[in-house]
């Protein structure tokens, strides 16, 4: 969804407080300095004119040596760890994402001070939230990227860095052959990412497999980390009680963020620009649960989201809307019996006369199926080859829905057109169209034969 | 030079055996991904947006398609386990064949006395390539391992991040190299099978391990020259490949992808099969030294 919050138009007659920032970042690292203000600085921006006044007068950043890594990204009132790589490119989040990020703990777990052992969600899951945004409101939906520049195409994601989803409770992986078991055993791995670099660089010919230009957005990111057990827990468990490490970062994380991004679409950016600052003002130092949150939106919203959190926050069902179908025909022309006793005639189809091919004689059949459990209601475009498009309403809650209509030759048809429901498990099958284009994936198909024949070279060459 | 000149003769003089070469690595690969055919093309044909996404990337997409058909996935992945297996043993048979073609002729060598000496060797250069795993394993397990663990205690008393790099580096080169070099003693050893008609790979092994480690600077400088045409080879056809990426989507767009990456293919093959028959000048000039 290309979106981003925006400062409220009257924010600028809010007034912030002065902070003094002071960083503490090693020489190695003085070419990141500015970068690290920056973010700080939009940080306290966005958050205090979204939420309200960061409310000390100091702040300390700290990045943390090469040798004590794990001290960083960590969070202190009034005092944060962030993190940072010597060769950080320009077109990533790192140091930026980071320092933002803990800058929020400030207000999520800071302020706002919800009990991370039993709802972890509350602080991590909103600020990854809030950290998205403010994100996308200084830097650009975009930024983050796989960019293809020398030694930058190492940081970022391979073409075949093929994710795989797990089992959702025993989190296996797929079943692995015997061949690639004995090729991982004698360290001849086919593929997948190791610590050699170098090798893999010779293997794999990253300059060709390594997507060129992919912009990765926040929600993109959270979805590739919901996706790897988007089932195996729901999200809100005590810490202790997740099915595992995986499992709590994932729930904790990611799906809180996608499932307060759904929200959003659902009440709309500035509704939820007022939920969020509502729910701030009314709990910061204080030790909200998740159901003071809940009775906040409804107050706030006036709507009862009940429904929504329901399936959201304590269950586990996958929301997946999808068109299955699709087309667009002229009407058949009537067969059968016709007239009374005497006059009966019988009309076969090389005798029936064909109806004008007309928007009042186009038969137009679109089939709109729900995958997974999660029941919502669900918006419907259909795009016509000519005229305005038309949209339809759809209650979500049966497994599908046929459109049988007279009108126009139908091009395509959408559900969640302006994709408000980040939550939905699979983002391509939401469209449809009429027409097929079968070279586009024949294309990537070609892309994935051209890695297999390098990787195939490069064994061939094994002696 | 001289060896490497000899190489590039000898492999245009077999340039058959290189469509041979590629064939067989366009059979083996497509075996190999064939199970994602279907998933792609179903995933993107009704796309709205199918157009723009043959050409641009799209992460979305692509984790959408990788999720949601991840069965179709794993197999392809096994089926690239399987696939690189095969063509380490392909490259066990035809490789006697192509070092007797670059041992007894610069010409063309027949079809029939290729495929004789390709199954003539073929059992002895499995056996090689049996005897070559276990120090391929070795290495990674010294450098991929202990060497990382040391390097780990190490890195905590590291302040200074550009020194932590230049370690992670210096350890994935050293990888590289150790890794090549264990290819390198193969690839002699397979050379001095053929040339001195040795049959016992025992004895070739500890030849061609010999000649690596007596003779560095020949058999490093050539290795580096293969490398660095091989390098040339692919920057030339980075920029080729965007351009061809532009027309992704139609049929002409699939066409042109296929012959730009069938060519570069065939270019590697080409460079290497120069590289091994500079191997076999290289070590027949030696023998003729060291007479």
């Amino acid at each position: 969804m290309a979106r981003a919050l925006s400062i409220p138009p009257d924010a600028e007659e809010l007034k912030l407080s002065d902070v003094e920032v002071t960083l503490l970042i090693h020489p190695e690292h003085r070419h990141l300095a500015d970068r690290h203000f920056d973010a700080v600085f939009h940080a306290l921006r966005s958050f205090g004119y979204w939420y309200g006044r960061y409310p000390y007068r100091t702040l300390t950043v700290v990045d943390p040596a090469f040798g004590a890594r794990g001290a960083g990204g960590m969070e202190y009132p009034t005092l944060i760890t962030a993190g940072a790589n010597y060769l950080s490119p320009a077109r990533r989040w790192s140091p930026e994402g980071v320092t933002i990020h803990e800058f929020g703990h400030q207000y999520w777990y800071g302020m706002v001070a919800t009990n991370e052992p039993e709802e972890a969600f509350l602080d991590e899951g909103f600020n990854s939230y809030s950290t998205g945004c403010v994100l996308e409101h200084a830097y650009g939906p975009n930024r983050d990227s796989t960019d293809l520049a020398p030694g930058v195409a190492w940081l970022g994601v391979p073409l075949l860095e093929i994710p795989r989803r797990p089992d959702p409770t025993t989190r296996q992986p797929p079943s692995r052959g015997a061949t690639a078991q004995l090729m991982d055993a004698v360290w001849l791995r086919p593929f997948g990412p190791s610590d050699d670099l170098a090798l893999n660089a010779i293997r794999d010919l990253p300059f060709l497999n390594y997507a060129n230009e992919a912009p990765i957005d926040e929600e993109t990111g959270w979805r590739r980390r919901y996706l790897r057990a988007p089932q195996a827990d729901e999200l809100a468990r005590r810490s202790w009680e997740y099915l595992d490490t995986e499992s709590y970062g994932l729930n904790s994380y990611a799906r809180t963020a996608l499932m307060l991004r759904t929200l959003e679409g659902i009440l709309g950016p500035d509704l939820m620009l007022k939920t969020m600052r509502g729910y701030f003002q009314k709990h910061r130092f204080k030790h909200p649960t998740v159901t003071d949150f809940m009775a906040t939106v409804d107050e706030i919203t006036g709507r009862k989201m009940e429904p929504f959190f329901r399936q959201a926050i304590f269950g586990s069902g996958l929301l997946d809307y999808s068109v299955s179908d699709l087309s667009s025909e002229p009407r058949a022309a009537p067969r059968g019996l016709f007239g009374a006793a005497g006059a009966r005639r019988t009309e076969t189809d090389a005798g029936a006369a064909k109806p004008p091919d007309d928007d009042a004689n186009r038969r137009n059949k679109v089939l709109l199926s729900r995958r997974g459990d999660f029941v919502w209601p669900q918006d419907v475009e259909l795009r016509y080859e000519s005229g305005a498009p038309a949209r339809r309403s759809w209650d979500g809650v049966y497994r599908w829905l046929r459109y049988d209509e007279p009108g126009p030759k139908l091009r395509s048809a959408r559900v969640d057109p302006e994709g408000r429901l980040a939550l939905d498990v699979n983002h391509s099958n939401n469209s449809r169209a009429r027409e097929s284009r079968p070279m586009a994936g024949i294309t990537w198909w070609c892309r994935l034969l051209q890695w297999m024949q390098h990787v195939v070279y490069f064994y061939s060459g094994v002696s | 030079m001289k060896a490497i000149r000899l190489g590039l003769r000898a492999a245009a003089a077999n340039a058959r055996l290189l469509w041979w070469l590629l064939a067989a690595n366009l059979a083996l690969a497509a075996c190999a991904m064939a199970p994602l055919m279907r998933p792609l093309e179903d995933s993107l044909a009704r796309h709205e947006a199918a157009a723009e996404m043959a050409r641009r990337f799209d992460t979305s997409w692509w984790l959408d398609v990788t999720t949601s058909r991840a069965e179709a996935f794993a197999a392809a992945l096994d089926a690239a386990g399987f696939a690189a297996l095969l063509s380490a043993l392909l490259g066990c048979f035809f490789a006697g064949g192509l070092l007797q073609a670059y041992h007894d002729t610069l010409s063309d060598l027949p079809m029939d006395r290729f495929m004789t000496s390709c199954r003539r060797w073929v059992a002895r250069f499995v056996f090689l390539f049996a005897l070559s795993l276990p120090v391929y394993w070795l290495v990674h397990r010294m450098v991929n391992y202990h060497l990382a663990l040391a390097l780990d205690d190490l890195m905590e008393r590291v302040v200074d991040e550009r020194t932590g790099l230049a370690l992670n580096l210096g350890r994935a080169l050293l990888f590289l190299a150790l890794f090549d070099l264990v290819t390198l003693a193969a690839d002699y050893a397979r050379v001095h099978a053929i040339v001195k008609a040795d049959r016992s790979m025992l004895s070739s092994l500890s030849a061609g391990l010999r000649f690596v480690l007596g003779h560095p600077w020949r058999a490093g400088s050539q290795e580096c020259v293969a490398v660095a045409l091989q390098a040339l080879a692919l920057a030339l056809f980075i920029p080729l490949d965007a351009l061809v990426a532009r027309a992704g989507g139609t049929v002409a767009g699939v066409v042109l992808a296929l012959i730009a990456g069938q060519s570069f293919v065939l270019m590697r093959l080409f460079l290497r099969e120069s590289a091994r028959a500079a191997q076999v000048a290289a070590y027949r000039a030696f023998l003729s030294d060291s007479r």
